[in-house]
């Protein structure tokens, strides 16, 4: 089961990204403002994400799907 | 011992022994060197090594980062001719992306949150219709020469506007899963992408490769589609002999690598960001 923890981008340092699913810094996925992005993995929690919030699959669609993080087009 | 009865091109099939009063012939195409099947609508083609092309697997993206890097797709880049296939599934209408390269105004498909389906060609919404519907597979095409840019929806031409400047970025950092410029991943499936990146695709050939709602080997010309010698990127996600997963290719299984079965080896879809899995959920 996937598992997903927002991070301030000023946390990014801590991030092994061998043990998450996203492959850089450069590959995630930021909130608008671009203060907010988040990492997933499945199975046991990475040591660098202990004591974040966790969030569900559909959590974190929930989440994404606000205006936070999507604004209303891009076309 | 039994030989099939050959043919030497479809019309000359579809005089002796037409699809509909023939259901369950088998037969040679020796133009193709294919064997076809005729349901007793269509004749389905199979390969010439007798490995059926039905689609087995799809690739599925969760709807959060999950996305496949397939390179610089080059002769994109400043492109004047060229044509995009898709298949994708969702299961209602967000805000999704389903492929593009890099820069807003270059190119990129989408379906969108308002019931639409959306092209970037050289310029912000380019083209775009409105989709048949959603929970349901839909082949999407782009085509663009030097005047126009045309959106095909499950064979039928849904809009046409005239085209705009391709940028000189425009397939770079090509994403399936993801159009780089945005952060909106698909939550659904995708299916046989498809990219002539130098060949403008007519009505015809679109009509074929929409097969009505079955992808259809690309690799071969067969009926109305004869350009299967200009197809340079082909990806089968789950289908093609050398596409890789965690674990082997399996239901549910993350993707590690999905070939490019038109170029072995060239833009192979081995950038996997998140977790894209295979799924036996295909169109049929």
């Amino acid at each position: 089961m996937k598992t997903f923890v927002i991070l301030n981008t000023d946390e990014l340092g801590t991030v092994d990204f061998d043990q998450v699913a996203e492959i850089s810094a450069d590959t995630l996925r930021y909130s608008l403002d671009g203060t907010k992005t988040f990492v997933k993995y499945e199975g046991t929690q990475p040591f660098f994400l202990l004591g974040k919030t966790e969030h569900s699959h559909e959590e974190i669609l929930s989440i994404l799907s606000g205006p936070e993080w999507s604004s209303d087009e891009i076309n | 011992m039994s030989v099939l009865t050959s043919y030497a091109s479809a019309s000359a099939r579809d005089s002796e022994a037409p699809a509909a009063s023939n259901t369950g012939l088998c037969i040679f195409r020796t133009d193709t060197k294919a064997i076809e099947v005729s349901d007793g609508t269509d004749y389905q083609i199979y390969n010439s090594d007798g490995t059926a092309l039905v689609s087995t697997f799809s690739g599925s993206f969760d709807g959060t980062d999950d996305w496949i890097g397939i390179g610089n797709v080059s002769n994109l880049n400043s492109a004047t001719n060229f044509t995009i296939s898709v298949w994708f599934k969702r299961a209602a209408a967000r805000q999704d992306t389903l492929l593009g390269g890099t820069g807003s105004d270059g190119i990129g498909m989408y379906p969108w949150s308002d019931g639409n389906f959306y092209v970037h060609a050289g310029g912000t919404n380019t083209v775009n219709a409105a989709l048949p519907g959603e929970n349901q597979w839909i082949n999407a095409v782009v085509t663009r020469d030097a005047s126009n840019t045309k959106l095909y929806l499950n064979g039928s031409l849904a809009a046409t506007a005239t085209s705009s400047t391709i940028p000189s970025t425009a397939g770079n950092s090509f994403r399936i899963g993801n159009y780089t410029a945005f952060s909106y991943d698909l939550l659904g499936n995708i299916d046989d992408v498809a990219i002539w990146d130098a060949t403008t695709l007519d009505a015809n050939n679109i009509s074929a490769i929409y097969n009505s709602g079955v992808p259809s080997n690309l690799s071969i010309d067969a009926d109305d589609y004869d350009q299967s010698s200009t197809l340079t990127h082909w990806y089968r996600l789950g289908d093609h002999a050398s596409d890789t997963g965690s674990g082997g290719v399996a239901d549910g299984n993350t993707i590690t690598n999905i070939e490019n079965a038109a170029n072995p080896g060239t833009n192979d879809g081995s950038t996997i960001n998140g977790t894209p899995s295979f799924s036996t959920t295909v169109p049929s």
